[in-house]
């Protein structure tokens, strides 16, 4: 799925990326967030641990490049602070808690509003992506829930249900059967 | 009856009063004590994570008492005994390391020295040790997220991901410290810019996390003096050694008048070496006593500590050692040596009088012993390594193969403790 172009790109970025971090003991751990596609989630929203772990087996299964993982973050706080900041890309969260992370209230409250955009629907629970995340990654992303193995876990595309906020560019071409957008 | 009613009455009566005249309401101590104020170090008004002359003081002693410190874990998480791998992805290296203080000694002057007696650590229950991608002293080698979560008693710490091991009590503060003056700020900061732009490891001021807001925080007109906790410096801090355990005597410089001593990143125990990047860390209460030693500070280039009086002995009498010499395969640059730049470097197999290669050849070897011979997987072996396993300096004569051995107290696994 993914071109040597694209692992040619990805790899001399991540060199360029580990030679600027370098200087610092945090490089490593900065290099590990953006080795793997780590989809985010919280001990204060019960249901999204175990669901993302799912969803990481099914993410590795079609796309294996990405070496996707689980991040469990602690409080609705971290999340906020990791998401809008750009450190972690995705984060699952429950319908009502995604609404409260976009608007700035609920739990989220404090912080005032985030950025943010839906990649796709599961029952409850919504994976939504941060400004940045790449159009080509969104796209990737959508095929894999689109495909008819991903019933099993309840993907519904975002053109069929109410939205909590925009959804991804890359997701719309995706679901509009455009082809694979260049990376950014 | 009305004689056996008062009888009964008047035995009672003595009775309380006899237990209220026990042993346990002779007092002699006077106690300072810096109690937790909120649930994490921001919430809390005697916790910082930056190293700045105007911290203020979060509470002030006399020489003599008791200042009683209640401690964060190093990375002032949320852990907890059904952590996973899965939530060291999200931890904010930003807030490491929170520390209780500072506490202003009354009568220290900046050039005095400050004596400071540990009297005692009393453990949380939890503990846990991680191995943080880019982090720790075989980063390249293992480069996934770890957790071992322990169990902490004071005869000592067990864990369901480490199986037949108990790991025995034998706490110290990884950080303690006094802060730095402002010439200090200015001369240590320089150096670490130096040795950053010639490619070296260095954590220069970064205000995302910092502590106390008002002082390192982004808007803060201090933010870019404000010195990060990872290096051990003139003033202690994050020092490490395991030997600076409770009974003996830490003597620091002092750099501003009152000193401003602080102390956290508690450690349940640790190898000398800490070489997974943790120890057993944990939260705690450490008790400590101070003495100023007038004009002492002027003549010290780094904190000393005296052992005399310390409880535990750490020397095993039953254990495996593997020995290190600067061996390493051709073609490899271990991550310390990456910023060295040196063509000649890479192709050895034997380098030259180096402490650091050769107890990475020890370390990797123990790692292979417990992996082969007790059946642990190679991360809990690096954890067991980086908790209970000593690297000593054997001789640096013997050229070119300065030797460092790893030591393991065998008594740690369950089957040879009585």
């Amino acid at each position: 799925m993914f071109g040597k172009l694209f692992i040619l790109r990805f790899v001399s970025i991540f060199v360029i990326y580990i030679l600027l971090v370098g200087h610092s003991p945090w490089g490593g751990y900065q290099a590990y967030r953006q080795q793997h596609l780590l989809i985010m989630s919280t001990r204060e929203d019960a249901p999204t641990y175990p669901f993302s772990k799912i969803l990481v087996e099914i993410i590795n299964q079609e796309l294996p490049e990405a070496s996707a993982r689980p991040a469990r973050a602690r409080t609705f706080k971290r999340v906020q602070s990791l998401f809008s900041t750009g450190q972690m890309p995705l984060v699952l969260l429950s319908k009502k808690n995604a609404r409260a992370l976009i608007n700035g209230t609920g739990h989220f409250r404090k912080y005032g509003k985030t950025k943010g955009f839906v990649i796709y629907n599961f029952e409850d629970l919504i994976l939504l992506a941060e400004p940045n995340f790449p159009n080509r990654h969104a796209w990737q992303l959508t095929k894999v829930f689109m495909d008819p193995a991903s019933e099993s876990i309840n993907a519904k595309s975002p053109l069929e249900t109410k939205q909590v906020t925009d959804i991804h560019k890359g997701t719309l071409m995706a679901l509009n059967g455009e082809s694979i957008p260049q990376l950014e | 009856m009305i004689k056996k009613i008062l009888f009964a009455f008047v035995f009672t009566i003595s009775l309380s009063v006899l237990a209220i005249a026990d042993t346990t309401d002779q007092k002699w101590m006077t106690k300072v004590e810096l109690k937790k104020t909120g649930a994490h170090c921001e919430d809390d008004r005697n916790c910082f994570n930056r190293y700045h002359p105007k911290i203020p003081p979060a509470a002030k002693a006399n020489p003599g008492d008791m200042i009683i410190l209640h401690t964060r874990d190093a990375l002032d998480t949320g852990f907890r005994l059904d952590s996973t791998a899965d939530d060291l992805a999200t931890v904010d290296l930003g807030l490491v390391h929170p520390m209780t203080g500072p506490v202003y000694i009354n009568g220290a002057k900046r050039g005095d020295a400050l004596e400071v007696e540990l009297i005692d650590i009393a453990p949380d229950e939890y503990g846990y040790t991680v191995i943080v991608p880019g982090f720790g002293f075989l980063r390249d080698v293992f480069p996934d997220p770890y957790i071992v979560n322990w169990r902490l008693t004071r005869i000592g710490a067990v864990s369901d991901g480490m199986p037949g091991i108990t790991v025995p009590y034998e706490a110290f503060p990884g950080s303690i410290g006094v802060l730095p003056g402002e010439p200090e700020i200015q001369k240590w900061k320089a150096r670490e810019a130096e040795l950053a732009s010639a490619g070296g490891v260095a954590l220069t001021p970064s205000p995302g996390g910092a502590l106390p807001k008002k002082i390192c925080g982004a808007m803060s007109k201090y933010k870019d003096d404000c010195l990060r906790t990872i290096p051990p410096r003139e003033n202690g801090g994050n020092m490490d050694v395991q030997q600076q355990q409770v009974g003996t005597k830490i003597i620091f410089p002092c750099f501003i008048d009152g000193c401003g001593l602080f102390a956290g990143d508690i450690h349940y125990a640790q190898g000398d070496g800490e070489v997974s990047g943790t120890a057993i860390e944990m939260g705690s209460v450490v008790t400590v006593r101070v003495k100023i030693l007038p004009f002492k500070g002027e003549d010290m280039d780094m904190p000393v500590t005296v052992g005399n009086d310390q409880i535990i002995d750490m020397e095993p009498t039953r254990y495996y050692q593997t020995l290190g010499i600067p061996l390493k395969a051709k073609g490899e640059i271990p991550p310390s040596h990456a910023y060295l730049d040196s063509g000649k470097f890479i192709n050895l197999a034997n380098v030259s009088e180096d402490l650091t290669i050769s107890a990475r050849h020890a370390l990797l070897q123990m790692i292979d012993y417990l992996v082969k011979e007790h059946g642990l997987t190679r991360e809990q072996a690096y954890i067991l390594c980086s908790v209970a396993v000593d690297l000593r300096v054997g001789q640096v004569v013997d050229v070119p193969n300065f030797i460092v051995s790893a030591v393991l107290n065998m008594d740690v696994f369950d089957k040879y403790r009585n």
